[in-house]
């Protein structure tokens, strides 16, 4: 489930997204390039106060809102951890 | 291959607007892309690919101390016609728009000018920067502009296209070719050269402005990797010349969003002067053959 702020995020970025976002929305298909996949990683870097690892800067990762939301969720848990992980899961 | 009486006739837009479709523009700057439409317009496709028979990378000092592979754009088109096998002759000095429809009545252009004023691209009204283009008479009021760069910047897409432009709103401010394309010769040899990597390198660590400096260096490994994507298309027998084409255009979209994270006050990114180190000094993609 993505949080209702990611969800607002991905509205401002994504203008022809349907409407509500959910995980199964399909980024490039909701209109995403790659100059745009930039502006919406930086933004969400902001917002949660992270940085993406290289490993998770992949098309896997841009796929669905469900799949950006769980690397968000997975850096930002990875930062707080005490010893960190990396942003992987596990 | 053309008969020499094609490949002599006057090039015309019609041939280059055709012809946008024969090249592979990601592996093109914006001086070359042009010239590389011009060869294939006379030549046919695949003609354009000697550009990338010689990999050139010495840098120069820029005003504000940082340093550039880029060439003076003059040099640029001079490097690409010696490949190319182009003949021409370039309108003295620079050529005020008002003198481009009668330089444009009889066969194509190629004028390089300021991005900045060029409506057809995302740079208009944004960004300053030497820029090519193809520009033909289309009739008393406007120009047929051809244009084969392609490229993702941050205003929106650059892309291959031919465009109907008052000549009123084109730069006002040009340097302007006239070329003719002779049958070609043999391929120019394989030719690698690589000077002043140390001091190049020394003026992106050291340079004060850091944020100008990855501004700079963005680029830097765009116009880098472009330039080893040209290499290995014309040496594609050559695994190391593909290879390196991959790192490069791996380090480049680093440094892109680098930088993009440091204009928004973040902390450099670790690794990436290392990175571009070890490519420009590592053994060159020829060596191989040596």
């Amino acid at each position: 489930m993505i949080e209702q702020g990611f969800a607002d995020l991905l509205a401002d970025h994504l203008p022809e997204a349907p409407r509500p976002i959910t995980e199964q929305v399909r980024l490039r298909d909701a209109g995403l390039d790659s100059v745009h996949s930039i502006d919406l990683l930086l933004a969400i870097e902001d917002a949660y106060g992270i940085e993406f690892p290289a490993h998770l800067l992949n098309d896997e990762t841009f796929d669905t809102a469900g799949s950006l939301w769980a690397a968000v969720d997975g850096t930002v848990r990875g930062a707080a951890s005490p010893a960190g992980n990396g942003g992987r899961y596990g | 291959m053309p008969t020499p009486d094609t490949a002599t006739a006057p090039l015309t837009a019609s041939s280059c607007v055709e012809a946008l479709g024969t090249l592979e523009p990601k592996t093109y700057d914006c001086v070359q892309s042009n010239l590389a439409l011009l060869a294939n317009a006379a030549r046919g496709p695949g003609a354009s690919v000697r550009l990338g028979r010689e990999l050139s990378i010495v840098p120069r000092a820029l005003p504000d101390g940082l340093a550039t592979v880029d060439p003076a754009p003059e040099d640029e088109v001079a490097r690409c016609a010696r490949l190319l096998s182009l003949t021409g002759e370039a309108a003295d000095g620079t050529v005020r728009a008002d003198a481009l429809p009668a330089l444009a009545a009889e066969t194509v252009c190629y004028a390089i000018g300021d991005a900045h004023d060029m409506p057809w691209l995302p740079y208009a009204g944004q960004a300053h920067m030497p820029h090519s283009f193809l520009v033909a008479r289309n009739d008393r009021a406007t120009a047929l502009v051809v244009d084969a760069y392609d490229n993702q910047t941050e205003w929106g897409p650059a892309e291959p296209g031919a465009w109907r432009i008052p000549w009123a709103d084109l730069p006002s401010s040009l340097r302007v070719w006239r070329w003719h394309v002779p049958p070609e010769g043999p391929p120019p040899p394989t030719r690698v050269e690589r000077h002043g990597i140390g001091p190049y390198l020394a003026a992106f660590r050291d340079h004060p402005d850091r944020g100008r400096a990855w501004e700079q260096l963005t680029v830097e490994t765009w116009l880098l990797a472009r330039r080893h994507a040209l290499f290995a298309r014309a040496h594609d027998h050559l695994p190391a010349a593909g290879d390196a084409q991959d790192r490069w255009q791996r380090l480049a979209a680093d440094v892109f969003l680098g930088c993009r994270r440091v204009r928004r006050g973040r902390p450099e990114p670790r690794g990436a002067l290392d990175d571009l180190e070890r490519l420009l000094t590592e053994p060159a993609p020829t060596a191989e053959l040596e």
